[in-house]
């Protein structure tokens, strides 16, 4: 077996919580909590789950844009966990992230092209001559137009943006690209469209993703495996179809269930919930973070925080239904 | 009853590099209890035409340069702004496509809602933190008490997307405008949000404009749906008849792009081409470039055709009958 692209080893980001006039420390939101994960070349990795799991953190603290609270984090077996100075910038080339939120993202000052030539240039990927041609093809294949070269990032609409930021992280030839909902603000066939480019740079380059995702038809699609968390915790990956189709996870269960479908059949279908109110980061619940809102949850649910267990050999799950049953 | 009546509304950008018609000629209405979903390749005006209810498009650039939209009546373009400050956030309250940026970093949430609840509804501060933390929860934001008193920086993409949908909900408006309202969203919060808008239609009859690329989001919710492409509405339907007979190629070409019609891994199907630059909009149908039944005649401008009940259609060739037939897994 070869060795992962980026393997991360129980990786903990905690974010200190003020309150009050005095703005006192009154606890800690245990964004990502204990987090292992490992991507190879040419992989697919999408993380998904609740709003304010964590992913996003867990997204940035990998590619070194927030220092990790605990944990390490290799790419190519290199520890880069403390990695500084002119290493992290070369590094970073490697890493590329397309932002959750591409407006504040992309410099205002900035013309497009500036924002996707001047690190082409920088990185020695392009010069001064032919940088207008790569930046050309690249906005064609992000499907946009060469001539918006010369606008500014608020001329455009949302889904325009988030292109700009597709283009400007696939410019540096990384091999690694962090995607947080990077085609969530994109119509269906435009999204068809960087779906297949992004396809087309890993069959090419054997490019990685990691894929932060609400919409599991996309992820569906497009992974290879899914990791879930749940309160800054994994609670399950496995391979795309296996967890589609034999989710073990209470929490992956409810999931799947909530997903919308272009299926127009039923539109009025009232929509899966899960029970009970969505537990505060800052004092989740004890045992299993699920257990209020479980609707299979046992007393030791409570008090147990189960691990993660091997359903096989690339299926990882964390609950108590899962635990090998004791004499 | 009408709640929102848009007639030929005209909004464009005067740049150096020329004038780009992003909204050009757009009409269609918003009924009291009914939730209209808005589709379109990216870029097509979606969020312009959401700006120009508002008037909020910025000037210069922009300007709306015809057009009339009523609003119970009243027509918006030309009202005085002063009276369209009361209307706004009160009777017409919009949720931003980007709601990172529609907060202001240096205030706590809490202090933003204050803000429009004293504006708006003129509560104390005492009155105005209940009735936050009402909304909060209502949204599904844990700790609501504790989270009235964070900045923006500090909650997750999703739950400035709450604060943003609580703040334009807290004055119980009678029509929202919701820009990709959920796209921040797990699907199960995304399910609660949708729940509650569907709730505030039928039980207040609540109107909502949602701009959505979701489909299945577009299924499960909407009443009727209008499609746009290139600044222009091509096709108006219910949404049963939407996803059952589409008509206009472009549409066919959005369902057909749908990954749920595909199998894992596998290509997707896409339309071909790009989206034309608004400098240069091809004439007659702005689609032509891209559609596999076009003809010379297309370079006239499409003519509507009525397709169905309350079914209308922008375009020269538009299946028809069962002629699509339009089967996703
Ligand atoms: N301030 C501006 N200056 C110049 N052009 C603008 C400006 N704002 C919008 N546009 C242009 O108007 C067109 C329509 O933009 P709009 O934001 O309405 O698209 P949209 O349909 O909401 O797309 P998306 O789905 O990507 O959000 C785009 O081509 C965009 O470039
Ligand atoms: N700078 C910060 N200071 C304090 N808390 C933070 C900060 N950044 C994130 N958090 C908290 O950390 C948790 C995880 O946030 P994160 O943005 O990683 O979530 P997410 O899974 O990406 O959510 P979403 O799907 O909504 O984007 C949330 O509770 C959030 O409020
Ligand atoms: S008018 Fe012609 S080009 Fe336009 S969508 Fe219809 S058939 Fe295609
Ligand atoms: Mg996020
Ligand atoms: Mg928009």
């Amino acid at each position: 077996m070869n060795t992962p692209l980026l393997d991360v080893q129980d990786l903990k980001k905690y974010f200190p919580v003020r309150s009050g006039l005095l703005r006192r420390v009154v606890g800690h939101v245990h964004a990502v909590d204990e987090i292992s994960l490992q991507i190879m070349p040419g992989e697919t990795l999408a993380l998904v789950g609740e709003s304010g799991c964590g992913k996003t953190t867990a997204a940035r603290t990998m590619v070194r844009l927030l220092d990790a609270d605990g944990g390490r984090i290799l790419f190519r077996g290199q520890d880069i966990t403390h990695l500084e100075g002119d290493a992290l910038r070369r590094m970073r080339r490697h890493m590329q992230v397309v932002f959750q939120d591409p407006y504040a993202s992309l410099n205002p000052r900035r013309t497009v092209g500036e924002i996707i030539g001047a690190p082409m240039v920088l990185h020695g990927l392009a010069t001064a001559s032919d940088v207008n041609d790569k930046m050309r093809d690249l906005l064609v294949q992000v499907g946009l137009q060469p001539d918006y070269l010369s606008r500014y990032p608020h001329e455009f609409s949302g889904g325009q943006r988030q292109r700009i930021g597709i283009a400007r992280a696939l410019a540096l030839e990384p091999e690694l690209v962090m995607c947080d909902e990077a085609v969530s603000a994109l119509d269906v066939s435009v999204q068809a469209q960087i779906i297949n480019l992004l396809a087309d740079l890993q069959a090419g380059r054997s490019m990685s993703y990691l894929f932060v995702a609400h919409n599991l038809s996309v992820v569906r699609h497009v992974a290879h495996r899914v990791a879930v968390m749940y309160l800054g915790r994994l609670v399950e990956v496995a391979p795309t179809a296996e967890l589609f189709e034999d989710p073990r996870h209470p929490y992956t269960q409810a999931l799947l269930a909530a997903m919308p479908k272009a299926h127009p059949v039923r539109p009025r279908r009232s929509f899966v919930r899960l029970g009970g109110e969505v537990p505060s980061p800052v004092s989740p619940p004890s045992g299993c973070h699920l257990h209020p809102r479980c609707p299979v949850a046992e007393a030791r649910c409570k008090t147990l925080i189960p691990a993660l267990v091997a359903v096989n050999s690339c299926h990882i799950v964390r609950c108590v239904k899962e635990l090998p049953r004791t004499a | 009853m009408k709640l929102l009546e848009i007639h030929d509304l005209k909004t464009h950008f005067f740049t150096d590099a020329g004038i780009l018609p992003s909204v050009d000629g757009i009409s269609f209405e918003i009924n009291q209890g009914e939730i209209l979903g808005v589709v379109g390749e990216s870029g097509c005006g979606k969020s312009v035409t959401a700006m120009s209810i508002l008037r909020i498009i910025p000037e210069p650039p922009g300007r709306i340069v015809a057009g009339r939209i009523l609003f119970d009546g009243h027509d918006l373009v030309s009202m005085p702004i002063e009276a369209l400050r009361k209307i706004r956030g009160r009777d017409i309250a919009m949720i931003f496509q980007e709601p990172m940026t529609s907060l202001n970093p240096v205030y706590t949430v809490g202090e933003q809602l204050r803000e429009v609840l004293s504006l708006h509804l003129g509560l104390d501060d005492d009155a105005a933190r209940a009735r936050i933390v009402e909304m909060f929860s209502l949204v599904g934001i844990s700790e609501p008490a504790m989270r009235v008193d964070a900045y923006p920086h500090q909650m997750s993409g999703g739950m400035k997307q709450r604060v943003m949908i609580a703040m334009a909900l807290c004055c119980s408006p009678r029509l929202l405008i919701a820009d990709e309202p959920t796209t921040a969203l797990d699907v199960t919060v995304q399910a609660q949000i949708l729940n509650l808008l569907v709730k505030l239609r039928d039980e207040r009859g609540l109107g909502v404009m949602l701009i959505t690329h979701d489909l299945g989001v577009v299924a499960e919710t909407c009443d009727r749906v209008v499609v746009m492409y290139a600044g222009r509405v091509v096709e108006t339907a219910c949404v049963q008849d939407l996803f059952a007979h589409p008509s206009h190629p472009y549409t066919v070409g959005l369902l057909q792009s749908l990954p749920d019609a595909a199998k894992p891994g596998s290509r997707l199907q896409t339309i071909p081409g790009n989206v034309p630059s608004p400098l240069n909009f091809p004439t007659g149908c702005r689609f032509r470039d891209r559609c596999s039944r076009a003809s010379s005649a297309c370079s006239l401008e499409p003519p509507l055709h009525v397709v169905g009940d309350g079914h209308e259609v922008r375009c020269h060739h538009p299946y028809q009958g069962g002629e699509h037939e339009h089967a996703i897994a």
